[in-house]
């Protein structure tokens, strides 16, 4: 069990998101940096997709309530616990009453802007169609579907990982793996230094049906430029401060159903990217759709922050998704002969 | 760079990234045209690596299981589906909604009035009179895309949003009329408000109302 | 000193497993007094024993006996001796510090993981024995700490 000990907004129990209800009008909600939650798991030896806890404000307090394996994945926030510090991307096993706390500062590294609590066995709250992550608008879904505050107590599922016969594996050191950024092909990038265009985090967009109805200065310009990620930017959506994109001429517009990644150019010419807690139909324009692949990536770019696009093609996006299950493969290899070394 | 599939007058077949096909019925929204959509989405659920098939209004979109490394199977697929002229006809069920007007529930529904120039009575009377259908879920959980309404009492989507309307909210926006089915944010005009629950995710399937059922509005009360 | 040798059997064959999953052809890994290679061929990895190279390069720390009052810091599997976090600019420890049994004072770095170097004792830390950045073998000293009385 782990207890909240200081919470800024926007932090919540999300898992990989909930699939197959968009029919119904709900979104998939789910884990804004799907790899960090899911690398977190493989660490600790959990399924891939249980739940954790999303951390977007900080600083951030736990109490680990029992003697307990726990990882921290995604933004570094200079953790630490009981007031030694802890390596980024790192696992340890927490004792009863020890403090975990992620702090305000980003240390020397970029910023990233979120991080993921998870521990042995998952966050263990219900299941809701399916799923674990918090549904906000609705209210269902997480830890009683809402954000979570000081005083909220969250069990952990510790009966539900592997070998659930065995105590936790006594790595007191713990041990780290090397951040995403590290080991992704995909080299053209670095991440987002906030408020330096020169420093842009790309992203891989497939171009949606509205493309061909902008303008051509205006299809020049989603390339060309970068991109700042405004303060109106959240689980929602990320609102894009850049030259405004015009239709070639006006266009009726339909509900639809769209997923995140979708980026709609509303009247005002400014685009926003739908992120996880988007609606799970659109009526604007859309000029593209940011690769699954990359969300975990463009997640971690901070309000502030400057990204850009990079055009491909649907079968590129689908090799991304290759490239990304190939390196989960081998992280779960290496962690798993690691784990056996130790034992 | 991926190809919207689009023969003249046609449907339009376009991706969503790496996750979504979206197909697209041509020519003005219509209910027959929906009642197409509906029937694709029965098929397509059957359909090689497709997640889900979800109706938007006169489209649909095919999210993957899993990114399939050619689109083409599914784009044929939806083509000939559409092609066949099938479609549900089977009528949905009714369900009453009673609706308290204006007052507090009922923020703008002045600026209806002052939109279209009819009085308050006449504005309520043209809401309740057809019954609308459900064109398909979406926005949020539990929430009607609705067909149907007069366009006498058309009034404009407002410049600000309110960002916090209960549940139940019936608001007009553009030509649309539809109920918000929790407290959410809202661009629409709000006119009253219904009790009824529209989705609980305890039940199975969450939401009360399906593609093809209907709803007709009826006066609970009329608040000045 | 019958550990020096770096290589027990069942080390090679796990170096073999890891060098495998990280798709790594080949690796040279020294210890003070020998060498080791292992490089992969059409039926798995082979080594190559030899003798170490008798003098090292002048910019890496002479190889010393650890003074009595002294313990070394032995690394712990085969992997790239790191001094510092990859997210962190400055290193884990500085020669001289104070460090408690149980500190970490270097990592590891295994393919995708980072182990931890421990300190198995209290002491004052030395300089990194390797270079950061090159690989080592299980076995190889990588900090002294000197647990005499201070």
């Amino acid at each position: 069990m782990i207890e909240i000990l200081a919470c800024g907004p926007l932090g919540s129990v999300q898992d990989l998101g909930r699939e197959g209800y968009l029919r119904f009008g709900v979104g998939e909600a789910g884990a804004m940096d799907r790899l960090a939650l899911m690398i977190g798991n493989l660490m600790l030896d959990n399924p891939a997709g249980l739940a954790g806890i999303e951390i977007a404000v900080f600083p951030f307090q736990a109490r680990f309530l029992q003697d307990i394996a726990f990882a921290v994945t995604g933004a570094d926030r200079a953790a630490q616990l009981d007031g030694r510090p802890l390596l980024p991307w790192w696992t340890q096993v927490a004792r009863a009453g020890q403090v975990l706390t992620l702090s305000g500062s980003g240390v020397d590294h970029g910023a990233g802007a979120r991080s993921y609590l998870l521990c042995e066995g998952g966050m263990d709250v219900p299941l809701v169609l399916g799923s674990r992550s918090t549904q906000l608008r609705g209210r269902f879904g997480g830890h009683m579907g809402r954000t979570l505050v000081q005083g909220d107590i969250v069990r952990s599922g510790v009966a539900e990982r592997r070998g659930a016969s065995s105590p936790p594996q006594d790595c007191s050191y713990g041990f780290g793996v090397l951040p995403p950024e590290h080991a992704l092909p995909w080299a053209a990038f670095c991440n987002a230094g906030a408020g330096n265009p020169d420093i842009a985090t790309a992203v891989r967009v497939v171009p949606a049906a509205e493309y061909r109805n902008f303008d051509d200065v205006s299809v020049q310009n989603f390339w060309d430029s970068v991109w700042r990620i405004s303060a109106q930017s959240d689980r929602y959506g990320f609102r894009l401060a850049g030259p405004g994109l015009a239709l070639r001429e006006p266009m009726e517009t339909r509900s639809h159903g769209i997923v995140p990644g979708v980026i709609q150019v509303p009247p005002n010419g400014q685009p926003i990217i739908q992120m996880r807690d988007a609606q799970p139909t659109g009526g604007y324009p859309k000029v593209g759709t940011v690769i699954e692949a990359d969300l975990w990536r463009l997640s971690q770019a901070p309000t502030g922050a400057w990204i850009r696009f990079v055009c491909v093609s649907y079968e590129a996006s689908v090799c991304a998704l290759d490239d990304l299950d190939a390196y989960l493969a081998r992280l779960k290899r290496h962690i798993a002969l690691y784990r056996q070394a130790a034992a | 760079m991926s190809r919207p599939d689009q023969a003249v007058d046609g449907p339009l077949i376009s991706v969503l990234g790496s996750s979504a096909l979206l197909f697209e019925a041509p020519g003005p929204l219509s209910i027959e045209q929906q009642r197409r959509i509906w029937w694709m989405a029965q098929e397509a659920i059957h359909w090689p690596g497709v997640r889900e098939a979800v109706p938007g209004m006169n489209n649909l979109m095919l999210t993957f299981a899993r990114a399939p490394a050619s689109l083409a199977p599914l784009e044929s697929l939806l083509r000939k589906a559409w092609s066949s002229g099938q479609a549900v006809h089977k009528d949905g069920k009714l369900v009453e909604l009673p609706v308290v007007y204006g007052g507090p529930a009922g923020p703008h529904l002045v600026d209806v009035i002052t939109h279209t120039g009819l009085p308050l009575d006449q504005i309520v009377a043209i809401h309740c009179r057809p019954v609308y259908t459900v064109f398909a879920l979406g926005s949020h959980p539990g929430y009607c895309y609705l067909g149907g309404m007069d366009i006498r009492i058309a009034t404009p989507r407002r410049r600000v949003p309110l960002t916090n309307l209960p549940g139940g909210s019936v608001s007009i926006g553009g030509i649309q009329t539809g109920v918000s089915a929790s407290a959410g944010p809202s661009g629409w005009n709000t006119i009253g408000r219904t009790a009824l629950k529209f989705f609980d995710p305890a039940r199975d399937p969450p939401a009360l109302l399906s593609p093809g059922d209907m709803i007709r509005f009826t006066v609970q009360e009329v608040v000045l | 000193m019958n550990d020096d040798s770096l290589m027990h059997p069942q080390a090679l064959q796990q170096i073999a497993q890891w060098l495998q999953a990280a798709d790594i052809d080949a690796v040279t890994i020294e210890s003070m007094v020998e060498r080791v290679v292992l490089s992969r061929g059409p039926n798995g990895y082979s080594v190559q024993r030899s003798v170490a190279a008798p003098e090292a390069p002048s910019d890496t720390p002479p190889a010393t006996v650890p003074p009595r009052g002294s313990v070394d810091v032995l690394a712990g599997s085969v992997g790239i001796f790191l001094d510092r976090h990859p997210w962190r600019s400055t290193p884990l420890v500085q020669p001289g510090d104070r460090v408690q049994a149980g500190a970490t004072l270097g990592l590891l770095q295994i393919g995708l993981v980072l182990a931890s170097v421990v300190a198995p004792d209290t002491g004052t830390v030395s300089r990194p024995l390797i270079a950061p950045g090159t690989i080592v073998g299980y076995g190889t000293p990588l900090f002294d700490i000197a647990t005499g009385a201070h």
